[in-house]
């Protein structure tokens, strides 16, 4: 391999700097605007250095907006959506990528259709379906975290399942067979054996169900309400006809992403091994 | 004695149980018309009054006002708030879905308990549909210390605004005169319209078919509001301004005026308390003045059991009723009370509230139509354009008429 001359260096790190440059500094002016005083903010000069340091929007920003409430529901509807996606998208995976059953192939295809379909298209089905399950169950469907949770898994499903299945095909039949051979059944082998093995791409989806969860918008402008309002909805809040409250929205915007911070810190070796094993199987 | 006792117990766990069984329980949604914290503990507070008078309870939720979706199926699917609010222009619209209670304006005072404007926003085809919970106008804030240092008074007609903003301009530097919004503001056809009425102007014809902003008095409206950024009155950062950021121009100092409501004077007081400023009626254009009436107003869904229904009006009567307004609207909202009556709390004898209130008999209402939505929206999307048109070079002296001749077409579709 041929060593890079001092200005390829230069070009090399230049680049990167530049890059970092681009995204971090959206990053680095939300947590500068969040010890700003609003004066500042909205001043005509604009400061990358808070020239009043003041804790009050981080003081604030859940007196405006019940910002805590909406964090803790956003926990507990991404965290459903993640374990349930998962344990469905595992067996479905598992299935698709061992057993040659008829209508594989339509199933498949089905799958990847969905994900051709923009979003807004599934809204008024969504509603009309859980008012359907309401009128003739007695089951509360909107205004729910279950509601929640069941929606965001059947949108996080079929591009999980695609993606465990790329994973599972990386990882030999083989030991599937010999797992049976020493006595396993399908299920024991699928996670005693395949599972431990299969950790990096349940790590990419399982984080990928749970951002999907976090950011979405449209569905949670319909099917919550107070008591189940999710975070990204919260941080709109923010903003309204009569003020725009930018100080308490930039800190509430650094509460709002340390969960991601913190999940992505913990999978991070795993996520990307899972992803890049996806990529080049598929 | 034993069975007795057995035997009271039992009458009276089923007295309590039918009690319980039998009372109402309703929701109400409101915008979150003050910081959540404080706005939500107001209203489970008089929540907790109401029904240990009526034994109503009423289950408060604060929503956005991003939030029509979730009133619109409220409305279809029964299942949400049983009152909610609704902001002026939005009220004949959601009338029209035939899913708002038909409101007898003797059952909460009369129809001249409140400002004409409010009640008129209230009715589709003449037949109220809301009560009128708190009214807002648009005057003139001022920045009193610019002012005296630029040697000017408040201005009382529209070219006396050039003239002030030109004195300004030469002791503060150029855009420092008046803060208005452009591209981005919800709300620019409010400030628009201000000024195309004291033009002799008006949105629609006489019986509501066709679109008439597009007359010479719109021209000369639209071409006075560019001017103002052309003759260095105004920053040409407005053009990108939403309303929130021309109102913090002013708060901040940046400029000396800006058209706004009352809901200001709180954000003055929480961002920028030092602020030394007044506000002084619309200028008078050569039809006098003129400004806008919006607010909001209380609507009830018709499509829940009767004595959800009276108990949902009995709430609405609550929330307008004198003193429990006035508290909401001095403490909370910042808003002008839309019950006349409760103008008579001491708090608006102030000059300053005292101008909100007299610039509010004169301020005009949109036409109480349906399709306002889609209306003001072809509006706001022609003249969204217009200031940044300036900006980028592109403004000629056809220019506003073409504005005005589309956005008319496109209106002229939609009362088609």
């Amino acid at each position: 391999m041929n060593k890079r001359t001092p200005l390829e260096n230069f070009l090399f790190y230049f680049l990167i700097l530049l890059l970092l440059f681009f995204v971090l500094a959206p990053y680095a002016w939300m947590v500068s605007s969040s010890f700003k005083t609003t004066l500042e903010i909205q001043g005509m000069t604009p400061t990358w250095i808070p020239q009043t340091l003041t804790l009050e929007n981080y003081v604030r920003m859940n007196q405006t907006v019940p910002i805590v409430d909406y964090f803790m529901n956003s926990v507990i509807i991404s965290l459903g959506t993640m374990i349930f996606s998962l344990l469905l998208a595992v067996l479905a995976a598992y299935g698709i990528s061992r057993f040659n059953f008829p209508g594989r192939n339509i199933y498949i295809l089905v799958l990847l259709a969905t994900q051709m379909l923009p979003g807004v298209l599934f809204v008024i089905p969504y509603f009309m379906l859980f008012t359907w399950i309401r009128n003739t169950f007695g089951i509360q469907m909107t205004n729910t975290y279950h509601g929640m949770i069941f929606t965001y898994t059947s949108f996080s499903l079929p591009f999980a399942i695609l993606m465990l299945r790329n994973y599972l095909d990386s990882v030999p039949r083989s030991i599937d067979e010999q797992a049976l051979i020493d006595g396993c059944t399908r299920f024991m082998a699928l996670f005693r054996i395949i599972i431990p093995l299969a950790k990096p791409g349940m790590a990419a989806i399982g984080i990928y169900s749970f951002i999907m969860a976090w950011n979405e918008i449209l569905f949670a402008t319909i099917l919550t309400r107070g008591e189940t309002r999710t975070i990204s909805l919260g941080l709109l809040r923010y903003l309204t006809q009569n003020a725009s409250r930018w100080g308490e929205m930039m800190a509430a915007c650094i509460f709002a992403t340390i969960p991601i911070i913190i999940i992505f810190t913990l999978v991070q070796k795993n996520l990307v091994k899972g992803l890049i094993s996806g990529a080049t199987k598929g | 004695m034993k069975k007795s006792l057995i035997l009271l117990t039992v009458v009276l766990t089923l007295v309590v149980a039918t009690t319980i069984a039998s009372a109402v329980e309703i929701t109400f949604w409101s915008m979150d018309n003050a910081p959540s914290a404080i706005h939500t503990a107001w209203m489970n507070e008089q929540a907790e009054i109401f029904e240990a008078e009526t034994g109503i309870k009423v289950n408060f939720e604060e929503i956005g006002w991003g939030d029509g979706p979730l009133i619109m199926n409220a409305i279809i699917t029964g299942e949400g708030a049983h009152v909610f609010q609704l902001g002026t222009t939005w009220n004949p619209e959601y009338a029209s879905t035939g899913g708002l209670l038909e409101i007898d304006m003797d059952d909460f005072g009369g129809a001249d308990s409140f400002f004409e404007a409010n009640l008129e926003s209230t009715t589709l085809d003449g037949v109220n549909y809301g009560v009128p919970w708190f009214a807002e106008t648009r005057v003139l804030f001022y920045n009193v210390d610019m002012f005296e240092e630029a040697g000017v008074e408040p201005p009382q007609t529209y070219l006396d605004l050039v003239d002030v903003g030109l004195e300004i301009v030469d002791t503060f530097g150029e855009g420092r005169a008046i803060a208005t919004a452009g591209t981005g503001a919800w709300d620019l056809i409010h400030n628009w319209a201000i000024i195309l009425w004291a033009h002799g102007g008006d949105m629609l014809n006489q019986d509501n078919t066709a679109a008439v902003f597009n007359s010479a008095a719109g021209e000369r409206a639209m071409n006075y509001w560019v001017n103002l950024v052309a003759n260095g009155l105004a920053d040409e950062a407005c053009a990108e301004y939403n309303q929130p950021q021309a109102d913090s121009a002013f708060i901040n100092e940046d400029a000396a005026m800006a058209f706004m409501g009352p809901w200001n004077i709180a954000n003055i007081m929480d961002q920028n308390p030092d602020l030394n400023f007044d506000i002084v009626e619309p200028p008078a254009g050569p039809f006098g003045r003129a400004s806008f009436s919006g607010g909001s107003n209380l609507a009830i869904r018709n499509n829940a059991p009767a004595e959800e229904l009276e108990a949902a009006k009995a709430w609405v009567a609550y929330l307008v009723s004198d003193e429990v307004l006035a508290d909401y609207t001095k403490n909370l909202s910042m808003m002008i009370p839309a019950n006349k009556a409760a103008l008579d709390d001491p708090y608006y004898d102030s000059e300053l509230w005292q101008t909100f209130i007299t610039t509010l008999g004169y301020a005009t209402a949109y036409p109480p139509l349906a399709e306002w939505g889609p209306i003001e929206g072809a509006i706001q999307g022609n003249f969204g354009q217009v200031l940044s048109d300036y900006v980028d070079g592109n403004f000629t002296s056809t220019t506003a008429k073409e504005y005005l001749d589309a956005a008319a077409a496109e209106v002229n579709n939609i009362l088609d």
